[in-house]
């Protein structure tokens, strides 16, 4: 049985052939958009981000070169960059559109899935006023899934460094969130 | 933190926005694998550790626990969201035809970049050559092997040995 081409075989061979890049894009649109979904928070921004983030890897695929990180960091890296500009560019962040998203709740039940659906709200909306190095590090976490290794990859840091991160980031957060559930409850 | 925010869940609602989203992101819902559950459970310990010193109030065990409701909603809240499936064919298919143009692009200037290389390999090697025969048509020198035969006066030996 022949093994399916890692990525690095794939970047060399999308350099002079049009379909194999489109295998890369169809491995990793995905990911990209969701990262970019959730930095934008909304889905027309979140297309326009992951569409470019495409081209700008096309035109830049024949220099790029393989240093020992998977290509998906490579790409994460310029979605950062793009969501970042995006950030930069715009007078007036508009914060509400992650916080209006409808959340899962996993049991059905009326009551359960409104306290949850709440709750996640509240949760989404302290994720949105952490900082951009926070918000990134958690999306890379729980949407991606990827390991401390591969974030700090992706993120230009040690492993370490992103280990400590995550956790003053959840202690951030559960403080905040200990805030709010007693400003509600007031 | 910017404490200044404050939140309203029954802020800017759109029903049809929400059941829409929700169907979305039930059929995208990816469970988390069971490695990532196996280090996020670690990874709480070591927070709750680091936090949890003699004079803190809450014990290590209900950190771990606060943690752990913390780290389960941040599961459940950050679920993947697929972009729609005409995006993403659409934005495919011009990438490829993108491809095919740059790849193209790329070929042609390499083949204009091969014919110029040759072009001026030829002219170079034919501009010596005209230079060294301009020099020696200057120098009134022989500008061929005629010329340089004829030039060279033939000498009478016959005369010589009488």
């Amino acid at each position: 049985m022949s093994q399916a081409p890692s990525d690095a075989e794939l970047v060399l061979r999308a350099r002079d052939d049009p379909e194999v890049f489109g295998q890369l894009y169809e491995l990793y649109v995905n990911q990209i958009y969701s990262y970019v979904y959730y930095r934008t928070g909304n889905h027309h921004d979140a297309e326009d981000l992951t569409a470019r983030t495409f081209y700008q890897a096309l035109r830049h695929i024949a220099h790029y070169q393989e240093r020992g990180l998977p290509f998906s960091a490579w790409l994460y890296r310029i979605a950062h960059n793009l969501v970042a500009n995006w950030h930069r560019d715009r007078s007036r962040r508009q914060v509400i559109a992650l916080d209006e998203i409808a959340l899962v709740s996993q049991r059905p039940g009326p009551e359960t899935r409104m306290e949850s659906q709440d709750d996640q709200r509240l949760l989404m909306h302290l994720i949105r006023h952490l900082s951009e190095e926070r918000q990134h590090l958690l999306i890379l976490k729980f949407v991606e899934q990827l390991s401390n290794r591969e974030i700090a990859d992706i993120m230009g840091r040690t492993e370490g460094a992103i280990k400590s991160l995550y956790h003053r980031t959840l202690l951030a957060l559960r403080d905040e969130w200990v805030m709010a559930k007693e400003q509600e409850s007031e | 933190m910017d404490g200044s925010t404050k939140y309203s869940p029954e802020s800017g609602e759109d029903t049809k926005h929400m059941a829409e989203e929700l169907s979305r992101r039930l059929a995208s819902r990816v469970q988390p694998s069971a490695g990532f559950a196996q280090s996020l459970g670690q990874e709480i310990r070591q927070t709750a550790q680091q936090q949890i010193g003699p004079s803190y109030a809450v014990s290590f065990t209900d950190m771990v626990v606060e943690l752990r409701r913390l780290v389960r909603l941040l599961c459940k809240t950050l679920a993947p969201v697929p972009p729609r499936v005409e995006f993403v064919r659409t934005l495919g298919s011009q990438l490829r035809a993108q491809a095919a143009d740059l790849i193209q692009a790329r070929e042609r200037r390499w083949r204009w970049l091969m014919l110029g290389g040759v072009v001026g390999s030829v002219m170079s090697v034919l501009g010596v050559v005209a230079t060294v025969l301009l020099r020696r048509r200057l120098n009134g020198g022989p500008s061929s092997v005629g010329d340089a035969q004829r030039a060279v006066p033939v000498q009478d030996n016959s005369a010589e040995a009488a």
